[in-house]
């Protein structure tokens, strides 16, 4: 008789709850994940080289629907039986301390993340995990419910909001999100603000 | 609604742990206007391209009104032109534009000649009434009609 085995984790450095989020941080040394000559190995240190493989050229951005939300994430893999979202084009260049980290946090950059997951998983209707790559730093973010669904019931709001007649972008859909997630009880506390670039 | 996964957990195989929430659809009329985006982000789902053909046919039939229209106030314009010039100076080959004579005063001329609706009003004939009265023409009763100082055009 055979049992299945519960997939392995992977080593992830840290975590933390971040206004309903779960932050999982993975610290690696820039000067030796950068020379890699593979993608996935570039992007996504903390897999196994060729697990990941690119949906479309490196580089190359694509539109995801889901609804009124419209994203164009930085590059879109397929890993086993799903999707890893991933944004490694919005950072500033700062290195990200291991102890300091969530004073550093941006809450915005994370929920533009996740928005831009929802959009992924809502066209190609496959589960999608939302991932960031810093400077040194890459992190998975694990919405809770209060977060998942503050973000998709506000789609509508946030269109009107920014009177876009179409669709609303992540980022827009963040900056919307972000004040009403802060004012739900219980989520703002052990939270960190937005850090200031 | 839209059915939304987010995988709450990353292994080395894949993902694990879903989380799910539902999107609304996009409204109906908005859902018409990006259909041209979702063709071209799908083409296989562009089943019925006639929106398309019809959006194209109404431009096209505006565009030929637009025209039509600008062709009739242009008409318009040199008609009143031309009619306003036909008031005025007369119409083409008139004398009037004729050139002048060799040793004719030097007039204007617009004004040698007399052009058609513009007659000079000639100054009714008044009979002299305080001229003597020769022969035994009965001088003219008090109650006689005055002479009429207006005429015709």
């Amino acid at each position: 008789m055979t049992t299945m085995q519960p997939p392995a984790p992977l080593p992830w450095h840290d975590e933390a709850d971040v206004l309903g989020v779960r932050v999982r941080a993975y610290f690696f040394d820039p000067a030796e994940v950068d020379a890699r000559s593979d993608f996935a190995s570039r992007q996504l240190p903390i897999l196994r080289h060729g697990t990941a493989r690119l949906l479309a050229p490196e580089g190359q951005r694509q539109s995801y629907r889901a609804g009124g939300l419209l994203a164009q994430p930085d590059a879109v893999l397929a890993h086993g039986d799903g999707l890893l979202c991933l944004a490694y084009k919005g950072s500033d260049g700062r290195l990200m301390d291991p102890a300091q980290w969530r004073a550093q946090w941006r809450v915005d950059v994370m929920l533009q993340c996740i928005a831009s997951a929802m959009a992924v998983a809502g066209q190609c209707q496959q589960p999608t995990a939302a991932l960031w790559r810093g400077t040194n730093v890459l992190c998975q973010f694990d919405p809770g419910v209060a977060a998942l669904e503050c973000l998709a019931t506000h789609i509508g709001a946030a269109r009107h909001y920014w009177r876009e007649l179409q669709s609303v972008s992540p980022a827009q859909l963040a900056a919307f999100c972000e004040p009403r997630l802060r004012a739900l009880p219980g989520l703002a506390a052990g939270t960190t603000p937005t850090a200031l670039a | 609604m839209i059915h939304v996964q987010i995988a709450s957990q990353l292994t080395a195989q894949g993902v694990s742990g879903v989380r799910w929430v539902l999107v609304e659809p996009v409204d109906p009329p908005l859902a018409a206007e990006q259909a041209p985006a979702a063709a071209l982000a799908d083409p296989a789902a562009a089943v019925d391209p006639a929106p398309d053909a019809d959006r194209v046919g109404s431009a096209t039939a505006g565009a030929l009104r637009l025209g039509a229209l600008k062709l009739l106030v242009v008409a318009l314009g040199l008609a009143a032109a031309l009619w306003t010039a036909h008031v005025q100076v007369g119409p083409p080959g008139a004398p009037s534009l004729a050139p002048a004579q060799p040793g004719a005063p030097a007039t204007p001329a617009h004004s040698a000649s007399p052009r058609p609706g513009l007659h000079p009003v000639t100054p009714p004939t008044v009979p002299p009434a305080a001229a003597p009265q020769t022969g035994d023409t009965p001088a003219p009763a008090a109650s006689a009609p005055l002479p009429r100082l207006t005429a015709a055009l």
